[in-house]
């Protein structure tokens, strides 16, 4: 299945990219993340359990990041298998700056397989836009309060910290509080918190995927 | 396969349910017909580790009209709705949906409340209490409130009920003179899904349509009214060629995902071919209805 | 992790059994009380070869957990034959051909049997859409149509003559 589209951020390209490299940042971010390591250079390897209406899954995967044409785009290759399913998929991003904004544009191919594909196939497409655009809309409140802060260090985190408590997810108010406190311990700069939405949002399909 | 392994709990009253909620937080279901839990249940798609069996609240189980509402319990079986005459004399758009859930066994099961609280994109209800500009009762630990049904479906298997709230009533408000409603379902089989469906309501004088609400069923993650189309026949003469555009105007508010059932296009297109049939049959219903 | 301890009339009598809370009705009608004659024929609650009547209603045991079944009436198709005689549906099912392999057998006779409690007169139409929810892969439906509709007549035959005696 495909699954692609774009987004807007509200921070500059250079910080979006930037941010891809933290995977504090992003373990924080992801909904139901219980654990995201780097392996190795560009290599991550996570845990996600991730909740759609009744339906919830576990799922272990690694993500790898290769293609990298900083700050412009990068390929994510993923592989991630659950008891649910397993699915296998290639994400193009692209990241287009403009001053103050930049557009994220993202497609990906996915093969997913096991129960969830056969038994959940209806539910595969609107699932992960949903996902999708919870993960996108919790990074972009974020990240456009970092980005209006307009300082370093302690403060930012402070308004982050403070937006990500305010904003709730429909279905994961917990997460995004989670951020705030993952962002606020590291002393994070706003750049990295955007990048992590892009993982965040392949990851999420993956996971969505199972 | 057998589902994972789950606490049980079955309380008498609604009091015992909301607080055995409260206390089992997060990981507790309401088991209501089951038949959309149970089946993910045995998959182990959903594994979750209560469950509160709400099938003994047996006084959710009734259908009445009252105060100028038609007023349903959470716990009304689909099968009831198909048999009542009440319904089938004066809520066709109602009797015409009861009568396409699932197949007549799961009816017999299935309740009103979990059909709505479920929330799937692809359940028959949605679109039909969107259709009728319905109110939603529920319950929570802070007493009750009223839930209008254009704010009740947030997103795909999601409402604006709180966990610890549950469904209790429905309360459709009672079509005057000059009213007509249908629902109509095209799916692969009986007791499938929908490709797509549409429900109508409308009130008619003469040939004018001074009223109407569109409710379009899984051909969007979320249940949704199809407004443009609402927009452009309210108030207005109606004919073929303006119901034709209604049509199309809710092809184009949809937002199918492609699936088994067929492609965007084909989705797209079924919706326009729906609606239009469903504001026909309305019209027709609403002239003969006139009094 | 909770087991209970349940007890419900089963074809006339009482029983009581210790199950897990996650057993399924049609796995406890099964297993636990030796009643084959419900069959387990998908996954997806789509069949019905698991009909039973459950509190007067023909329902899908399949997605029902036994738990749920604690002090109701339960009607297998073991009980449908009375002493030893056939009942108007199993003998039209007979006499018109109603089945081959046999499997969805059972799921049909509850159904049509609860189908003919509420309507007596079926036409055609309901006939098909009373037994909606139980699937056929051999007979192509149309013998089992006939075997309830001769079996629909028997019963208001059998009631015509019981109201002259």
């Amino acid at each position: 299945m495909k699954v692609a589209g774009s987004y807007t951020f509200e921070a500059p390209q250079k910080t979006v990219w930037e941010a891809l490299q933290n995977p504090t940042v992003l373990s924080s971010v992801l909904p139901g993340c219980d654990r995201l390591e780097e392996v190795g250079e560009n290599q991550f390897e996570g845990e996600l359990n991730i909740k759609v209406g009744p339906v919830q899954g576990k799922f272990k995967g690694r993500v790898e990041m290769c293609d990298l044409n900083e700050p412009n785009s990068f390929t994510l290759k993923i592989d991630g298998q659950g008891s649910t399913g397993f699915v296998k998929a290639t994400a193009k991003v692209e990241l287009e700056g403009t001053g103050e904004s930049t557009v994220m544009n993202y497609d990906s191919d996915a093969q997913v397989g096991g129960r969830i594909a056969s038994v959940g196939q209806r539910l595969l497409d609107s699932s992960a836009k949903a996902i999708v655009q919870q993960s996108l809309q919790g990074m972009h409140e974020l990240t456009k309060v970092v980005s209006q802060s307009g300082t370093e260090g302690g403060e930012a985190s402070a308004a982050v910290a403070e937006a990500a408590v305010d904003f709730e997810a429909p279905t994961q108010a917990e997460f995004a509080a989670k951020v705030a406190k993952e962002v606020a311990k590291d002393v994070v700069p706003r750049p990295l918190v955007i990048g992590g939405l892009i993982i965040v949002v392949l990851i999420a399909l993956y996971l969505l995927l199972f | 396969m057998i589902p994972a392994q789950f606490d049980y709990h079955s309380p008498g009253s609604l009091e015992e349910a909301l607080s055995l909620l409260e206390q089992l937080g997060d990981e507790a279901k309401i088991l209501a017909g089951g038949h959309s839990l149970i089946p993910a249940m045995r998959f182990r798609l959903a594994m979750p580790e209560n469950l509160v069996d709400i099938n003994g609240l047996t006084d959710l189980d009734y259908i009445r009209e009252a105060d100028g509402w038609l007023a349903i319990g959470a716990l009304t079986r689909e099968s009831a709705l198909e048999e009542s005459q009440l319904v089938q004399d004066r809520y066709p758009l109602l009797a015409d949906t009861a009568e396409v859930i699932a197949d007549p066994l799961v009816r017999n099961l299935a309740t009103v409340g979990g059909n709505l609280a479920h929330a799937d994109p692809a359940n028959d209800h949605p679109a039909t209490m969107l259709a009728y500009g319905a109110e939603i009762a529920v319950q929570g630990p802070g007493g009750a409130r009223t839930i209008l049904i254009d704010e009740f479906f947030t997103g795909l298997f999601e409402t604006s009920m709180a966990a610890n709230e549950i469904l209790t009533e429905i309360r459709i408000p009672e079509p005057g003179a000059g009213s007509g409603g249908a629902y109509l379902k095209v799916e692969r089989k009986v007791g499938d899904y929908a490709i797509s469906a549409a429900a109508v309501q409308l009130t008619m004088d003469g040939d004018t349509c001074t009223g109407i609400r569109i409710g379009l069923t899984n051909v969007s993650p979320s249940p949704i009214r199809a407004t443009e189309a609402e927009k452009v026949l309210t108030g207005q003469v109606l004919n073929e060629e303006l119901i034709e555009v209604a049509g199309q105007a809710a092809s184009d508010q949809s937002d199918p995902s492609p699936d088994l059932r067929g492609s965007v296009e084909y989705k797209r297109d079924l919706t326009r071919v729906v609606t239009k049939r469903a504001i026909a049959k309305a019209v027709e219903r609403a002239k003969g209805a006139a009094s | 992790m909770s087991k209970h301890t349940i007890t419900l009339t089963v074809n006339g009598e009482e029983v009581s059994r210790e199950v897990e809370a996650r057993m399924l009705l049609v796995h406890f009608i099964r297993e636990h009380l030796d009643l084959t004659g419900t069959h387990i024929g998908c996954d997806t609650t789509s069949c019905g070869a698991c009909t039973v009547s459950m509190n007067g209603a023909a329902v899908k045991s399949c997605t029902v957990f036994a738990v749920q079944a604690n002090g109701a009436t339960l009607e297998t198709i073991e009980s449908v034959a009375t002493n030893g005689d056939l009942h108007p549906l199993q003998e039209g099912f007979w006499e018109k051909h109603g089945l081959q392999c046999g499997y969805c057998t059972p799921g049909m006779i509850m159904s049509a049997r609860h189908l003919l409690e509420k309507n007596n007169n079926p036409t055609e139409e309901e006939i098909r859409w009373g037994i909606s929810g139980n699937l056929c892969r051999c007979t192509g439906y149309n013998k089992i149509v006939e075997a309830i509709q001769y079996a629909a007549e028997k019963l208001q035959q059998e009631t015509a003559e019981e109201a002259t005696q």
